[in-house]
């Protein structure tokens, strides 16, 4: 039993961060029906310019955080409107090929700037960290979890209550309606990215305070997909949900059976839900994918 | 008239012809020019750029010192980005453009292995002192020169050490190795000890690549009871493993490869990095009690900047006693430097000492590969330091 629970408990802690890029997956696609094949790539970027602002200045960790909090955010805006803009009106399929065009891009700048070896991101929490029993976790483990909660809660209050959440939705749902009901779409769209970029940026500090920075990091955008598959593409809390599951999965996959299987077993799940659910666990059955 | 076109155009032809005859591509009355191919860019320039930072101090030593009879040494710098394509694109054209004279620097070890043939083909004298692999001696080419043990080789000594010396005989063994060439080589040294010492083999776990997260199979490392575990990951996967079996208490001795043996290695595991051990044909950097150590790195100092010395790594020692091994057999040639020449003076290095920086280097005829003896290092994370800890150990 112990061996499950540990199992269980570090099958989240990295769900949780697969959790967290989902979500800006989810929120793009929501708003913007675009799937944005850059997320991964966007937190690797922040979590580099994080390390560039941790090595030149010793803040404290939260101070880190609310600093790449509003850098994460000026980046999505850029991106927005730099590249994403100026495809509105045009093909999804388009605009989707331009996400991959920027995630090659980010790839190939972080190199240039910081270079290619492993780096270790300077933060005053380390590997700290909180004995719970007989679980020990990182205590960038433990502000994962907590910020994906706050997401998952603000996420949930912002759609439901703010005037730019319903427009979200509004624009979701409708996007020459919401344009007629005289809704702001492309700051609804600015808006989107620019959250999708936060979440990303938080969880590229707290993923490369756990294990460090790395021109590859980008790879964990791609684990992450199936949870936002599992959960739904316009799923935001589904996304949350599933990135936890699929975090679980992949450990007690690899903890009970091994031989390689937790590198598949996410893609094996979204297979079989997707042949039962096409829309995903919490999705909505209309979404067009591509 | 007549009689003196004729004589006039044989002579120039005579003059043509002995040139021809004579000339070496590469090499001219004052330079020497060689080749060097190295991932500078991608994930593995952390090994390229050390590599290719022991060729310019040498280069600078050797020109320094009056070069080698009397001919100045250029090395020509090629970055591959680790592909194996661009890697024969770059020899490709270090032949055409640069006409060098030999290699000196030739990658990793796939990317060694899409030279070969072009290697072979111009019988282009080369040594390989970065990433070896069985493929690159197995069958033999006669001008590629490997020198170093494999990773299986390797591991396999450093096996050795923790039976023999440390007396870890008792002990349960697991092997954590990622999922490429460079992980089966270190299973194939694993395996080799497990049998050679009848040891308790009780776990082998394949990862894939680039994996961050092994929370699960030190888990089950944990669950098998574990004690001692062999990293087939490279720096940021041997880390890694390192931080979870600290997370988990686990007391467990770990022993890497010579790709364990970096500083980037200890910075990433944190206090977790303090006192794995890693198998290497090298000594530390910090080894300064080691001749050779202590002289490359004056050299180093001199003809580095401040940031280039930062980024020295084990691969800077490797390549460096790679190209005094070059150099040698260039010397020994004399004024008449060819090609031919030196594959001969390097198929006749018996026993060649580099101060301490490999085990003796010997070649021979239709030997290719200079398995030098292994060492055992044990890290010191928090000085960023490696200590020697064992004796040179011959290897199978």
């Amino acid at each position: 039993m112990d061996y499950f629970i540990l199992l269980t408990v570090s099958g989240i802690s990295i769900g949780v961060i697969y959790g967290l890029i989902g979500m800006g997956y989810a929120l793009i696609f929501k708003a913007t029906s675009v799937v944005n094949f850059a997320q991964g790539e966007v937190m690797m970027l922040i979590s580099y310019m994080a390390f560039s602002i941790a090595s030149s200045w010793s803040l404290p960790f939260w101070s880190l955080l609310g600093v790449c909090v509003v850098l994460s955010g000026v980046v999505g805006l850029l991106i927005e409107r730099i590249f994403i803009r100026p495809m509105l009106g045009q093909d999804v399929f388009s605009t989707v090929m331009v996400t991959i065009g920027m995630a090659v891009m980010i790839r190939a700048v972080v190199v240039l700037i910081w270079g290619a070896d492993p780096m270790v991101l300077p933060t005053d929490i380390g590997d700290s960290g909180v004995e719970f029993g007989m679980v020990f976790l990182y205590t960038a483990q433990i502000y994962a979890i907590g910020f994906l909660a706050v997401c998952v809660f603000g996420m949930w209050a912002f759609l439901r209550f703010s005037r730019m959440g319903v427009a979200m939705r509004a624009t979701a749902a409708r996007e020459t309606t919401a344009l007629l009901m005289g809704i702001n779409v492309t700051r609804v769209y600015a808006l989107a990215w620019a959250i999708a970029a936060v979440i990303a940026g938080v969880s590229g500090v707290l993923l490369g305070t756990i294990y460090g920075l790395g021109p590859d990091m980008w790879t964990q955008g791609l684990r992450a997909f199936p949870a936002v598959i599992l959960g739904g593409l316009d799923s935001v809390f589904g996304a949350a949900i599933s990135g936890i599951l699929i975090g679980v999965l992949e450990n007690l996959s690899e903890g009970y059976i091994g031989h390689g299987l937790k590198e598949i077993s996410g893609f094996l799940v979204i297979l079989v839900v997707l042949m039962i659910r096409p829309y995903g666990l919490f999705g909505t059955p209309e979404i067009e994918r591509v | 008239m007549n009689w003196f076109l004729k004589g006039a155009l044989s002579a120039a032809l005579l003059t043509v012809g002995s040139v021809s005859a004579t000339a070496e591509p590469g090499v001219t009355d004052d330079m020497i020019v060689l080749g060097a191919v190295d991932p500078l860019t991608g994930p593995p320039s952390l090994l390229g750029k050390a590599h290719s930072l022991s060729l310019k101090v040498w280069q600078e030593d050797v020109n320094a010192r009056g070069g080698i009879n009397g001919r100045k040494v250029k090395i020509v710098f090629e970055d591959d980005g680790y592909v194996p394509s661009r890697s024969l694109q770059s020899l490709k054209k270090m032949v055409d453009v640069d006409d060098i004279f030999g290699l000196i620097g030739t990658s990793g070890s796939s990317q060694l292995a899409a030279m070969m043939p072009l290697i072979d083909e111009i019988g282009l004298p080369s040594i390989n002192s970065m990433a070896v692999n069985s493929r690159h001696f197995n069958p033999p080419l006669n001008s590629l020169f490997v020198v170093g043990p494999t990773y299986c080789q390797e591991i396999a000594a450093g096996m050795t050490y923790l039976v023999e010396e440390l007396g870890l005989k008792d002990e349960k063994y697991a092997i954590a190795f990622q999922d490429d060439e460079f992980g089966d080589d270190v299973r194939c040294g694993y395996l080799q000890g497990v049998e050679k010492y009848g040891l308790n083999n009780v776990l082998e776990l394949e990862f894939k690549r680039g994996q961050k997260d092994f929370s699960a199979e030190m888990l089950k490392a944990r669950a098998a009871g574990v004690t001692v575990l062999i990293s087939g990951g490279v720096v940021a996967e041997h880390s890694t493993l390192l931080k979870e079996a600290a997370k988990n208490r686990m007391k467990i001795t770990f022993l890497g490869a010579h790709s364990a043996h970096l500083t980037p290695v200890q910075a990433l595991a944190g206090s977790a990095g303090d006192g794995f051990y890693a198998a290497d044909y090298v000594p530390a950097l910090n080894s300064l009690e080691v001749t050779g150590v202590a002289k490359f790195m004056e050299l180093a100092n001199t003809y580095l900047s401040e940031s280039e010395v930062k980024s020295l790594n084990r691969y800077a020692l490797s390549g460096f006693a790679g190209a005094s091994m070059f150099e040698h057999a260039m010397t020994q040639c004399g004024e008449d430097l060819t090609r031919t020449c030196v594959i001969e003076k390097l198929q006749n290095l018996n026993g060649f000492e580099t101060d301490g920086l490999l085990g003796p280097v010997t070649f021979g005829e239709g030997v290719r590969h200079a398995p030098t003896a292994v060492m055992v290092l044990q890290s010191n994370a928090k000085d960023s330091t490696f200590s020697i800890v064992s004796e040179r150990m011959e290897v199978d």
